[in-house]
């Protein structure tokens, strides 16, 4: 037999990065909104901290906020910031579900949110369950809502609204900005800065949808601005917002799905809040769900968002300035998140089979071959004829 | 089975004689349980399978694009012995198993389906396409048995196989774009189209449509492979694999829509020329016990995710050719997979001829990792 023009074994290859292939794809890896500090990273055997000593640092200090005094009440909230950034730090990787749990332990004490309500520091705690919640960020901002907690703090809308729109739903990103301006958040230009990046993030993805499909001869039509078309299933269309329409405040806010007016009730009615309560939070078995929330796996890929500089989100929500993309940069030694100043320089990736086969499977290209394709040196196959069998 | 076909110690590959295949050192086998199949096709492996009926000794069967189908079966020695092999004058696309394994079936590139018996040794034309044969699918349901083909010729089409040598089409589905991939777990049938669309067929009392299906894939289809439920009993939803190194799983009857997801998989670790390659998905198989699923790539790896937890299990070390096609055996206890160029990148990357099948020990490695709480 000819000699093999290459020597084939299957012995075991020294590749140390297969093993960690999962988290090399930043869609398998959720970071937190700020990074990671570095010092996390770099562990001491001695330092190594277990979910079990999480939960009972936890538990001392939740048993330590009971013993306070009514004037030290403020510091409640800082202390459990400061257990937040300690687990963060301790526990960096891949404990999303004990992190949910212990938020959910500390929101559901009593009485908690409805002394925190209007603390603007609840939002870094929303944003926490939210990452950690494996992928149900829609459902605990909802909640939240649903709840009174920073009804009007516009910020809370921003993030969710952001959220909502990094799981593809556009258009209930939209809802979210709607009804922040329904419940007459404030301040408003954090609304209207939303807003106009959501709208501008979904052009830029309408172009880059339409110069994949270079092919394809896409006819256009002009259309009247008053007739713009539906999205999805219901009846909306994109957010104009026109100068006419600024300033005319006496047109009703547009309207929401039934579902969502039955969970979350506007408290505020022509600019003016209601004269008493019109809410009232009567459903148990949410409570339950979203207590387990993190237990479902809700895969859900994330990829870039390139904000416009927005001091004012990136001021309520971190303490950083920096409003660019947070992506992994990776090193000889470890792997870190951090915010660089400069944009991003993820490489870029490309399909490595020729354009081609983008249209045309691979057979239908061997089979356009025949009958000169190279392998087809063989004779005829025989006929059977059963006849002569039986 | 082969007695009378008369083949006796007659050399049936390349002029030489058989023999086993060949064993990695016992140095080897402590790190890797693979092993080689001798007696390879020479050319590219487009479709390997394992015999359907679990038996002591198992079969194995592989067609290639030089109209090639070789048989091999599991001998004492626990090794895969060739026995019978056939040429067929076009590529060989796809092959399907009887439920007795005495006869296989083949869809060829000639626009031809055939039969080939085992025993006699001998082929016939069991049905006929205006296109190459892509997929063929054996059906033995509760009240019919049939042989299920797609084409490129945009339709499906069901023969029966009652009144061989006469070609009986039993029926015809006429379908808007050609067929990429299909496959069959009784009563549910998934046919992938080109313009990336899904057709579930219910088969019981002959084929009915119940479903259309839009990819979540961006990119075209390049197989398709159902899974059963979490009992292990009925078909449940299937996984596609696409031209750009990604994965959908996909519910038939989805109560939440979450439940439905893509993962990304057969990307290149370094930077080529400062971009990350991405490689075609040739292949997706379940491990019939374990419900989890291995996909192979152009990039000569295979993986294994458990996907409901989401989760990869392992992934393989590169092999130096694409991996074309896989299969598990209804054991669960062997995966085999074929190498060979997988005409990606046309006819002028072929720079490698030749391909090697390697069977692989599967059943611990594709076990779902238990939760730790």
């Amino acid at each position: 037999m000819a000699e093999e023009p290459y020597v084939f074994t299957l012995k075991k290859r020294n590749n140390d990065d297969a093993e960690d292939d999962w988290d090399r794809y930043s869609e398998n890896v959720r970071p937190t909104r700020r990074g990671r500090k570095i010092d996390a990273l770099k562990r001491n055997v001695e330092e190594v901290v277990t979910e079990e000593t999480a939960r009972l640092k936890l538990d001392q200090l939740l048993e330590e906020l009971q013993n306070l005094e009514c004037s030290e009440e403020s510091e409640e909230l800082q202390k459990i910031l400061d257990f937040c950034s300690w687990f963060e730090e301790k526990l960096a990787i891949g404990f999303h579900k004990v992190y949910y749990e212990l938020l959910w332990k500390i929101i559901s004490r009593h009485g908690f949110l409805e002394k925190y309500k209007e603390d603007e520091r609840m939002l870094k705690i929303w944003e926490k369950m939210a990452d950690n919640s494996a992928g149900h960020a829609h459902d605990i901002y909802q909640f939240a809502i649903s709840r009174k907690s920073l009804v009007k703090c516009a910020a809370l809308y921003a993030r969710w609204s952001q959220s909502v729109e990094l799981a593809g739903a556009y258009v209930e990103a939209r809802r979210v900005l709607i009804l922040a301006r329904t419940n007459c958040a404030v301040p408003i230009q954090i609304v209207n800065d939303a807003e106009d990046a959501l709208e501008m993030r979904e052009m830029r993805r309408h172009l880059q949808e339409r110069d994949s499909d270079d092919d394809e001869e896409e006819e256009e039509t002009r259309k009247a601005f008053t007739n713009l078309p539906v999205i999805g299933d219901n009846h909306t269309v994109p957010i104009v917002r026109l100068p006419s329409m600024c300033s005319d405040t006496t047109k009703k806010a547009m309207k929401f799905d039934t579902g969502n007016v039955e969970r979350v009730n506007p408290v505020c009615k022509d600019n003016q809040m209601q004269p008493f309560e019109v809410l009232s939070y009567t459903d148990a078995d949410d409570v339950e769900y979203l207590r387990n929330v993190h237990e479902l796996h809700a895969h859900i890929e994330r990829y870039a968002i390139k904000e416009t500089t927005n001091p004012s989100i990136t001021g309520s929500s971190t303490s950083e300035a920096a409003a660019v993309t947070i992506y992994p940069v990776s090193s000889s030694e470890f792997e870190v998140w951090t915010v660089e100043g400069s944009g991003p320089t993820k490489a870029k990736a490309r399909m490595a089979i020729k354009r081609v086969f983008k249209d045309l499977s691979f057979e239908e290209y061997a089979a356009s071959l025949l009958p000169n394709h190279p392998s087809m040196v063989r004779a005829t196959a025989k006929k059977l004829d059963f006849d002569e069998t039986l | 089975m082969f007695g009378s076909s008369g083949f006796g110690n007659k050399s049936m590959f390349g002029g030489s004689n058989i023999s086993t295949s060949t064993t990695t050192p016992a140095a080897n086998t402590t790190q890797n349980d693979d092993f080689l199949v001798d007696g390879a096709p020479e050319d590219t492996i487009q479709v390997i399978k394992f015999s359907p009926t679990p038996q002591d000794k198992p079969m194995l069967a592989c067609g290639s694009w030089d109209g090639t189908i070789r048989v091999w079966m599991f001998n004492d020695a626990n090794t895969f012995e060739g026995k019978a092999q056939q040429n067929i004058p076009a590529p060989i696309l796809d092959i399907a198993w009887i439920e007795d394994s005495s006869k296989i079936f083949i869809a060829c590139a000639d626009k031809e389906a055939r039969l080939w018996d085992l025993a006699s040794n001998q082929v016939a034309v069991v049905g006929t396409h205006d296109g190459p044969v892509k997929t063929c699918h054996w059906i033995n349901g509760n009240n019919y048995q049939c042989l299920m083909t797609g084409s490129f010729d945009k339709t499906l089409r069901f023969w029966d196989m009652k009144n061989l040598p006469n070609q009986t089409q039993m029926a015809q589905i006429q379908l808007p774009e050609r067929v990429y991939a299909a496959d069959v777990l009784y009563p549910m049938a998934v046919v992938a189209l080109a313009n990336k669309h899904i057709k579930v067929y219910n088969l019981e009392n002959g084929p009915t449509e119940v479903k259309d299906i839009e990819s979540q894939l961006k990119f075209q289809i390049r197989c398709i492979s159902i899974f059963k439920d979490k009992s292990n009993q009925n078909p449940a939803g299937f996984a596609l694999g696409s031209i750009e190194g990604r994965v959908a799983v996909q519910y038939v009857d989805v109560a939440n829509p979450k439940d439905n997801f893509t993962f990304k998989c057969h990307r290149s670790a370094e930077l080529v020329n400062g971009f990350q390659e991405i490689y075609a998905v040739n292949d997706i198989c379940f491990h019939p016990q374990h419900g989890t699923l291995v996909t192979i790539g152009s990039d000569g790896r295979y993986s294994m995710w458990d996907k409901d937890a989401r989760t990869k299990l392992k992934t393989s070390e590169p092999h130096p050719m694409p991996l074309t096609c896989c299969d598990v055996h209804s054991s669960g206890a062997f995966l085999v997979y074929a190498l060979g160029y997988d005409w990606s990148r046309g006819h002028e990357g072929n720079t490698q001829p030749g391909s090697k099948i390697v069977i692989h020990k599967c059943i611990e490695d594709m076990k779902p990792r238990p939760t730790k709480k």
